[in-house]
């Protein structure tokens, strides 16, 4: 499953209502928790349910694994590009 | 300490299983202490052939036949002598799954301090006398030891510490026969030997030779029980002493009153049937009401509470004492008590009032599933139990705690159906969110009790007020109700008088915030929450079920 990084930036964006973020803004390398772009754990858990909604990542299970995927975009970019799926069509 | 296993095997006639046991104990490598308890010729001679054999047989013959109990003491005795710290006890009639070995000895050398105690999983071959027997039995090593720490008191299966065996040993002189199993684990207990479960598979071989005789023996362990009895109550207050800690926040607090209470009505439900059981429970409020200090401050607190806020208490006019403390006990008890009988079919859906069943049918039709947040105010099970929600697409309960876990065992035991939608939730985690958000989407419904902190340290909570004072309450539940976005309402099931009510409220058609306002949301939803049970708590006071200092224990750790 590929996903640019500029996609992912506005979905970032766009799940967690970052009102005074632009995607310019996040940096392809920044730390999107704690110092960088300020997220924090709950951030991290819509995030979590979110990707896996979208792209069928199961960012859970070791914290510290999902720590590491989530540490930049360039870094989940590269796990949604390893793990993600495009999810089937929901049943109608 | 190192750790130096060895097996002990009284033999007394066990027929062609002593071979068998021999044969597999063998391979592993452990020197086998058999003790011969004055076998038959057959067996002495079969004794003689297999320790000259097998070079890590260790035989010794006692003169005559002297007892089960006697066998073992003299193993132990021997394995000590020869500087062995551990000891496997298996029985030589082959009744033991030996694949148990493995773990036993595992879980010895992890805990060297402890004794590693088998639980039987039958396979059937069990006779039906000898199961009510060992229920009995079961029922007074639990009120002996006060405490449900030993899950089976009869099974022969166990890892011995030595060095806290035999100090034992030499002070007390146990029973030569039958009652010895029970007895030499009971006062281990009592001696502060911490005591491991561990399941081990047991059958009874076609070809098995039982010794047990049912008139001498059943009497050698009722005399053992009523001597064990003595022995409890003599070490009284010291055995409470121990129980009764520090102020702990709840999920630390092992209830062992309230579940051992809960086994015993079980046990004696099943003996003896409801009315005895009732009659009983007023006997269990009493014992609380003298030995459950912490809860008896923590009701007199919380009571005095709920008077100084909302003036006095229904129908009363004074200040609350210790009338009151008990009253609110014996709404706990009766609580459990109408638990188990909800369960196991005694009471019908006819105890049970529900003004808002309307509203309640049309949150069903509706399909969209929903959060109903309640807390330890009254008794939701009744809800379940009493097939309020039969025909509904999944009511799921999410509990925090093992406590809460070991509760919903016993209530297993009752009702098969009981544990179906039961999920233990730590931590909301993405997985665990998305999997609820499924179930919410199938239009089921997740009861959650938004009163207690979440068991790990660093659980998220909230100070907001409670009836005058701040407390703390978990963040979770408003949370995860935001992250799947559905309705919340709330509900209680309150005794009020001889019958339930159940009281069903809308909260939030959903959670919403901001992520700039989020902290700010959050409080505002849990102080929300918090009022209303306030307002439940002025309604039925007796129905608060949290024996523990709700106001200062909930606090985070320092």
């Amino acid at each position: 499953m590929v996903v640019t990084n500029l996609e992912l930036k506005q979905f970032i964006i766009e799940t967690l209502g970052l009102e005074d973020i632009a995607p310019e803004d996040i940096g392809d390398d920044d730390p999107l928790f704690g110092a960088g772009l300020g997220l924090d754990s709950i951030d991290a858990l819509e995030l979590g349910i979110a990707l896996r909604k979208k792209y069928q990542v199961q960012a859970s299970g070791e914290e510290a694994i999902a720590r590491e995927h989530f540490a930049s975009v360039n870094a989940l970019v590269a796990f949604i590009a390893q793990h993600g799926a495009v999810p089937p069509e929901p049943a109608t | 300490m190192t750790f130096q296993p060895c097996f002990v095997v009284p033999v007394y006639d066990p027929g062609p299983a002593l071979a068998r046991t021999v044969a597999a104990l063998a391979p592993l490598g452990l020197p086998l202490y058999l003790t011969d308890d004055g076998s038959g010729e057959a067996t002495r001679r079969e004794l003689q052939a297999l320790a000259a054999a097998e070079p890590l047989v260790r035989l010794t013959r006692l003169a005559g036949n002297q007892g089960k109990g006697t066998a073992v003491m003299e193993g132990l005795r021997r394995a000590h002598g020869d500087g062995f710290t551990h000891a496997l006890q298996v029985d030589a009639d082959g009744q033991h799954d030996l694949n148990a070995v493995g773990p036993f000895l595992a879980l010895a050398q992890a805990h060297p301090a402890a004794v590693v105690a088998g639980f039987p999983r039958y396979d059937g071959t069990v006779p039906p006398a000898r199961e009510y027997w060992r229920r009995v039995s079961h029922f007074f090593t639990w009120v002996n030891t006060l405490s449900l720490d030993i899950q089976d008191s009869l099974c022969g299966f166990r890892v011995y510490p030595l060095a806290a065996t035999l100090r034992l040993l030499d002070r007390k002189a146990l029973p030569a026969r039958m009652a010895f199993d029970t007895e030499i684990i009971v006062r281990l207990h009592w001696a502060g030997v911490p005591v491991l479960n561990a399941p081990v598979n047991v059958t009874y071989p076609a070809d098995g030779i039982s010794h047990f005789r049912p008139w001498l023996d059943t009497f050698g362990l009722i005399w053992m029980h009523a001597r064990l009895l003595g022995g409890m109550l003599r070490r009284l207050p010291r055995l409470l002493k121990r129980r009764d800690a520090v102020s702990l926040p709840w999920y630390r607090t092992r209830e062992p009153g309230t579940a051992l209470a809960f086994r015993l009505l079980l046990a004696l439900h099943r003996l003896l049937g409801p009315r005895v059981v009732r009659v009983l429970a007023e006997g269990a409020t009493c014992y609380f009401l003298l030995t459950a200090r912490r809860a008896r401050r923590a009701s007199r607190d919380y009571l005095a509470r709920v008077h100084a806020r909302h003036g006095p208490l229904p129908g009363l006019e004074r200040q609350p004492g210790l009338p009151e403390v008990y009253r609110h006990f014996r709404a706990f008890t009766r609580s459990t008590l109408d638990k188990l009988l909800a369960w196991s079919g005694g009471l019908r859906e006819g105890d049970v009032d529900f003004p808002d069943r309307e509203a309640f049918e049309a949150l069903r039709r509706s399909g969209r599933g929903g959060i109903f947040l309640s807390a330890h105010l009254g008794n939701m099970d009744m809800l379940r139990a009493l097939g309020v929600g039969q025909g509904l697409p999944g009511l799921n309960a999410l509990v925090y705690s093992e406590n809460a876990v070991r509760f919903h065992e016993i209530l297993r035991d009752l009702n098969p159906d009981f544990a179906l939608n039961l999920i233990q939730v730590s931590q909301v985690s993405p997985d665990m969110a998305v999997a609820l958000q499924e179930k919410v989407d199938r239009g089921e419904f997740l009861f959650i009790v938004a009163d207690r902190v979440p068991p790990s340290e660093n659980g998220r909570i909230v100070e907001i007020p409670f009836l005058g004072d701040p407390a703390a309450f978990p963040t979770g539940p408003f949370l995860l109700a935001h992250l799947l976005g559905c309705p919340v309402h709330l509900m209680f099931c309150c005794r009020e008088g001889q019958r339930y009510r159940i009281h069903l409220e809308p909260f939030a058609e959903r959670l919403d915030w901001t992520r700039s306002r989020r902290e700010a949301a959050i409080a505002q939803w849990a102080e929300r929450y918090a009022q209303a049970l306030e307002t439940r708590c002025r309604e039925t006071p007796f129905e608060w079920f949290n024996f523990f200092d709700f106001w200062r224990t909930q606090r985070p750790s320092p």
